[in-house]
């Protein structure tokens, strides 16, 4: 402040400094705020990191955002937010924010600014020329579950049927892909049943691989609003947040999970919990289920698991007292080699006791990012829009006509997955890569050889917001994109609830939206015409219905965004024949109500396999067992945005860490915050040692958000996911000198 | 159509990217879609319950009340405190620390902690504030700090055990949570209830009478939460609520608890500290020594000494985030070391600067001048002591009375010593060795500290060896250096006591005396910078 001349005085009780703090009272429905922060309206959009999918209410000043607040009406989160929520217009505004493409010089390694003409035409003209000289499917692209479905229609469209690409895949791949197979081999369809309000039904709730305190801390206050003062049974080798909370913690060995599933479902036909009716009426294959875990018995169960006896068996007989009983999993079954069986496990379990399609009830998985639900329908990656089949010529007919596109035009191939594609560059049928919002060199699993395969591309294009991400850095082109708030389209959230997110903010620079230049390339590749109606994202939404008419996931009764606008967003399924029947979508719908699923039958399927062991396990040069995942609720994957906001950045350490228990520590002379060295088959990484007792002995935990965590782990993947099991890999740690 | 209009038509029309960039720069997504809605009631009905029905009566007021069961450690609270006030980029009001068990025999747990200002019935900030930049609501005891009439000491930030207040450099004050009393002015729930997905924080009514006797009756090791500071220092009002963890409380340890860094060095306030420990010391010199006899040169160590002084009193004006309102410091007087100190050392100097004068206009009234140096050297260790209760006050056990008593007392001896001796004529030089011997066990305790210091750690110690290991890592460099200044200043004072004393030159004496000041004003830094203390969990983030 600087002095005025005006003589101060000896007692100052207000002036300029307390005036910056006073408030003003209850304007447009918000509460006090900030005199210098009043709006001048507002309007609602859901926020963009993760899969809760949380109404905002975004403040808007003279046009622009200033400042938001979670919506109160909304009915995912009722006026709460996490940190990220409330910081997440904060991020936009960062010096290494990308303002205008930037072109690679081979021979110095820098990068120079260039002009969209520029870059559009080297993008074409780079893939071009290599797809003449080694296939059209040579050059691939890599997508994600940060941007609007509008955007992941157009790319996977004109990846695939524009510029004739074959191979695609996205970072969801890294989070649910598990969950998608296990309910499509399970239920017919990828269709998770639930809707949060279950969180606020069941008697029961069993958490397996889920810390939602700190991964999806909106649900977890779905779950203290609980009013049947429920059982908590958390199963996690930590002592997380959730396991604190927990009724009974399953605190098993790493990646025994299915030997205890598999145990408490014998337990519970045991105790005579099955629903008869109900697996009689609904499912396919219960009996050999059943003969399946028959091998189970307590003994076994418990030396594989580490679990007592007791415990088991009192766990089994909360579930089968509870009259309802919901089942939640997240990424400690979906990152795992074994992931899809395990996560039908918990199927099983659901199906068993006739816990889905009522209240309270349901196998769930909770999703991982904003739009992974959007990706796994309409991203053109693994499935045909709107979750349909590459091989099936009918499903192929349907989405050309839809598109108005000629049916060569449509791939008649199954796209590789991450893993395949990654391997691709090794084999060298991968010769250019283009990676949309997301940073393949910092999360693919044994980052090492991820870098070192992307470093051998021809052609590497990255499309992002910011210039600084580990992939950005080795690319031969970058296309600055717009982020959320800054361009238009929907999510759709775990609980299958589609949202809307709008312009609220300008872009920096040249910065633009995906979906911009989506069209933009799309013109200079020439393919332009095959997507001329779809000039802005809502003409995509539209086309969207009809691609998703007759599918389970219909959504064809939705008018437009302000429909779902008005309506707190709306869940699929909401189709045309449902549009005439009611008047307005209920708030909260669950699938498999009247029992039936969508394999042909109609009937779930039991599906089972024996337990795998850890590919590499312990041994005497590395003898502790790394796992794997979020830090804090601060924190959101490899940090690109949440690092940007000061205030987010205080809340969490300012180093990565390892979590050791005290016992190791003590055994190894390492204390608490010194640094140490965890060394691993592949790479080693210096960090600080946090003691804690969280973890249990033998065992370290490292937050995934760091880049040196993947230098450690071992690249394996589920045979029918191929989602990478990022937690288990042997590593060593001792305490580390820099002067030797 | 002519072929030569074509270009200029092609140009005329707006090229796709200019579209797209003309698109991308408008917001019409807002202009379709900006609700306008009236006050919405669900907040209110959602936080209502975590409200109190009525008004404080007499005897009692709000307070915090957290249940630690229901905190998951998300830290909405402290983003949306950040966000609903407005506050700086990095200004946090609220701070969420972690519990955890470090013994290998005890259960594990982690346990978040969310804590803001505990609205105390006896706030060390107010008490401390030489201002009076502090008031305690008569109606509601919500402690509010009076942001235009703070001038930037942050002796709050030292003296509130839990360091709730914040200083900002930008704005040259401290701030810290009001507990949103503008929002409970107006029947809404301050932020942090607000945004509590758990509900975890409420604001509770509290009887100040049953505050006092927990705090302070039978328990006097009673904290808020397990490694917090004792609460018998301020008597804080938040009530944190637990059913689970309350059996192993003793065993959890938060991370301000295992790991310490090095703190601030403060050094405008070392500058200040040892420039006036020296100034008065050579008073106290000069009045010792002139009941004893009159020295040629005491008309050079008196100027000397005040122009020390001038300079220290003056370098605690770049400590203030806002110097010009320095007038204000006196304010405080009543509870405030700071105000007395300030106070204390205003008389010192003009006795100083009036005893130098009066010893250049009246050089032969001895007896006047005597009385006036025995004045000036009161009126400094007055002042001197006035620092050291500065530090004692904080309750810091590191910086407690005899600690601080005898490494001031010494320092102020031992730098007095060095000064006379260089600033006049006659004394004996074996002084000289004396006030570098002083100069050096005034650092006793910190050597106690380093010795105590481990370099590995994994459970609780006492603060002595946590400040150490900081002496051992972090702060080693100063360290070092500070022993190789005194081991010089000694080597150096010890040759020069042996050697001819006709032959020694004043420069000689003068170079002790900078490294001396030199020793001492390291040694002053590491006693700010290798401080550790009792914190709240979530101090440090």
């Amino acid at each position: 402040m600087i002095p005025t001349l005006s003589i101060p005085s000896l007692v100052q009780k207000t002036g300029p400094l307390t005036e910056q703090l006073l408030l003003k009272p209850k304007t447009f429905g918000l509460g006090a705020l900030p005199i210098a922060m009043i709006p001048d309206s507002t309007t609602n959009m859901v926020c963009g990191y993760c899969s809760t999918g949380c109404g905002l209410k975004i403040h808007i000043k003279d046009g622009q955002a200033i400042n938001l607040t979670p919506t109160v009406d909304y009915p995912v989160n009722l006026g709460m937010a996490c940190p990220k929520g409330w910081e997440a217009l904060r991020v936009l505004q960062s010096e290494d924010r990308a303002t205008m493409p930037l072109v690679r010089n081979r021979d110095d390694g820098s990068l120079r600014e260039a002009p969209w003409s520029e870059a559009v035409k080297l993008f074409c003209d780079r893939f071009k020329d290599i797809q003449a000289n080694h296939g059209n499917d040579s050059v691939a692209f890599i997508s994600t579950g940060q941007i609007p479905t509008e955007e992941m229609v157009f790319l996977g469209s004109l990846a695939k049927f524009g510029m004739g690409m074959l191979h695609g895949d996205g970072n969801t791949r890294q989070c649910m892909a598990t969950s998608v197979v296990a309910y499509k081999q399970s239920f017919g369809f990828d269709a998770p049943p639930f809707t949060y309000s279950d969180l606020e039904q069941s008697d029961a709730l069993v958490f397996i691989g889920a810390n939602p305190c700190i991964g999806h801390p909106i649900l977890w206050q779905r779950v203290l609003r609980n009013k049947n003062n429920p059982a908590l049974i958390v199963a996690d080798p930590r002592k997380t947040e959730t396991a604190m909370a927990a009724t009974e913690h399953l605190a098993m060995k790493p990646k025994s999970d299915m030997s205890l599933l598999y145990g408490l479902a014998k337990v519970l036909i045991d105790l005579g919990a099955v629903d008869s009716q109900f697996v009689q009426n609904h499912t396919d294959g219960f009996e050999a289920f059943r003969n399946h875990v028959q091998n189970f018995s307590v003994l076994r169960v418990c030396d594989e698991t580490g679990i007592s006896a007791e415990q088991l068996t009192r766990v089994a007989q909360i579930i089968a007292n509870s009259k309802r009983t919901s089942f939640w999993w997240t990424m400690g079954v979906n990152q795992s080699y074994q992931g899809v069986r395990t996560a039908q496990a918990i199927i099983n379990l659901a199906l068993m006791t006739g816990n889905i399609g009522k209240p309270g009830t349901g196998a769930n998985s909770i999703t991982g990012q904003c739009n992974a639900m959007g990706s796994r329908l309409f991203s053109n990656t693994t499935n045909l829009l709107g979750h349909h089949d590459f091989t099936n010529s009918m499903h192929r007919e349907k989405v050309a006509s839809v598109l108005d596109i000629p049916v060569e035009r449509i791939p008649t191939q199954n796209s590789w997955a991450y893993d395949q594609i990654i391997s691709g560059i090794e084999s060298g049928k991968i010769r250019g890569l283009w990676v949309i919002a997301t940073n393949t060199a910092h999360s693919w699993i044994q980052s090492t050889r991820a870098r070192e395969l992307l470093s051998k591309l021809d052609f590497l294009v990255v499309q992002d917001m910011y210039t600084t991400t580990q992939t950005a850095q080795l690319a031969d082109l970058v296309l600055p994109a717009a982020g959320w708030g800054e361009k238009e389209g929907t999510f759709i959230n775990s609980e299958r609830r589609i949202g809307v997110i709008k312009r609220v903010s300008k872009a920096p620079g040249q910065a633009l939206a995906d979906f911009s230049i989506f069209r933009l390339i799309a013109d200079a590749w020439g393919c332009g015409d095959l997507f001329s109606k779809w000039k802005k994202a809502e003409d995509v939404f539209q086309t969207m219905k009809e691609l998703s008419r007759d599918q389970p996931c219909d959504i064809s009764g939705i008018k437009d965004y302000s429909m779902l606008d008005q309506h707190g967003g709306i869940q699929w399924p909401w189709s045309l024949e449902d549009s005439q029947r009611d008047v307005a979508p209920q708030q909260e719908r669950r699938l498999f109500a009247d029992g039936h699923f969508f394999h042909s039958d109609g009937r779930a399927k039991f599906i089972f396999a024996e337990p795998q062991s850890m590919p590499e396990p312990v041994c005497s040069e590395f003898p502790f067992v790394l796992l794997t995942g979020r830090g804090s609720v601060s924190q959101w994957h490899t940090e690109t945005r949440t690092s940007k906001s000061p205030v987010l950045r205080s809340l969490y350490p300012a180093e990565p860490y390892v979590e050791i228990h005290p016992a190791d520590a003590i055994r190894l002379t390492i204390q608490a915050g010194q640094q140490v060295i965890v060394r691993s088959r592949r790479g080693a990484s210096v960090v600080r040692a946090a003691v804690t007792s969280t973890v249990q002995m033998g065992q370290l935990f490292m937050p995934m958000h760091d880049a040196k965590t993947n230098l450690l782990t071992l690249e394996h993947v589920d045979p029918y996911s191929r989602q990478p099991s990022y937690k288990d890999c042997s590593v060593d740690i001792q305490s580390w000198k820099q002067n030797g | 159509m002519s072929t030569q209009l074509q270009p200029l038509i092609a140009q005329a029309q707006p090229t796709l990217l200019e579209l797209l960039l003309q698109e991308q720069g408008g917001l019409s997504a807002v202009d379709s879609f900006a609700d306008w809605h009236e006050f919405n009631s669900i907040a209110a009905a959602t936080y209502q319950a975590l409200m109190p029905a009525t008004a404080p009566k007499s005897g009692q007021q709000y307070a915090f009340e957290v249940d630690l069961d229901a905190c998951s450690g998300c830290k909405a609270c402290v983003v949306a405190c950040h966000t609903l006030n407005g506050l700086e980029e990095n200004e946090t009001w609220r701070k969420v620390g972690a519990l955890s068990s470090q013994s290998i025999a005890a259960l594990p747990i982690v346990q978040h902690v969310t804590t803001a200002c505990h609205h105390c019935v006896d706030p060390a900030c107010l008490n401390g504030c030489p201002v009076k930049a502090y008031e305690k609501d008569p109606l509601t005891g919500i402690v509010r700090h009076l942001d235009d009439q703070c001038f930037g000491c942050k002796y709050c930030t030292m003296m509130c055990p839990y360091e709730v207040p914040q200083y900002s450099s930008t704005l040259g004050i401290v701030r810290k949570c009001d507990m949103c009393s503008q929002r409970l002015g107006i029947g809404e729930a301050p932020a942090c209830v607000q945004a509590c997905p758990n509900q975890a924080i409420r604001i509770a009514i509290v009887d100040v009478a049953t505050v006092i006797a927990n705090t302070t009756s039978t328990k006097a090791a009673a904290s808020l939460v397990s490694t917090a500071p004792p609460s018998r220092i301020t008597i804080p009002t938040t009530t944190y609520v637990s059913t689970q963890y309350s059996q192993v409380t003793a065993q959890l340890l938060s991370i301000e608890s295992i790991e310490d860094k090095a703190h601030e060095g403060h050094l405008p306030l070392v500058a200040m500290i040892v420039l006036t420990q020296a100034s008065v010391g050579i008073w106290l010199v000069l009045a010792v020594t002139g009941f004893v006899t009159v020295f040629s040169t005491y008309v050079f160590a008196a100027p000397f000494a005040t122009a020390l002084g001038v300079v220290g009193v003056h370098a605690a004006l770049l400590h203030l985030g806002r110097p010009w309102l320095a007038f204000r410091a006196f304010l405080g007087w009543r509870t405030s070391w700071l105000s007395r100190e300030a106070i204390a050392f205003g008389l010192f100097m003009s006795a100083a600067m009036t005893a130098t004068g009066l010893r250049l206009v009246l050089p032969q009234q001895l007896v006047l001048n005597g009385l006036v140096t025995a004045f000036v050297a009161a009126t400094g260790i007055v002042a001197v002591t006035c620092t050291g209760m500065i530090y004692i006050a904080t309750r810091r056990e590191l910086w407690g009375h005899l600690r601080t008593g005898v490494d001031f007392g010494l320092s102020m001896i031992g730098l007095g010593l060095i000064g006379a001796i260089a600033s006049m004529e006659g004394l004996p030089k074996g002084l000289l060795v004396i006030g570098v011997l002083c100069s050096i066990l005034a650092a006793t305790a910190k050597l106690l500290d380093y010795k105590r210091g481990k370099p590995l750690k994994i459970l609780w110690e006492d603060f002595s060896a946590r400040s150490g290991r900081v002496l051992r890592t972090e702060l080693a460099g100063p360290w070092r250096v500070l022993w190789m200044l005194q081991g010089i200043a000694l080597i150096a004072s010890v040759s020069l006591l042996m050697s001819d004393f006709g032959n020694a030159t004043p420069h000689l004496t003068y170079t002790i005396l900078a490294i001396s000041l030199l020793a001492q004003a390291i040694h002053r830094w590491l006693y700010f910078a290798s401080i550790a203390y009792q914190r709240m969990p979530g101090a440090s983030t």
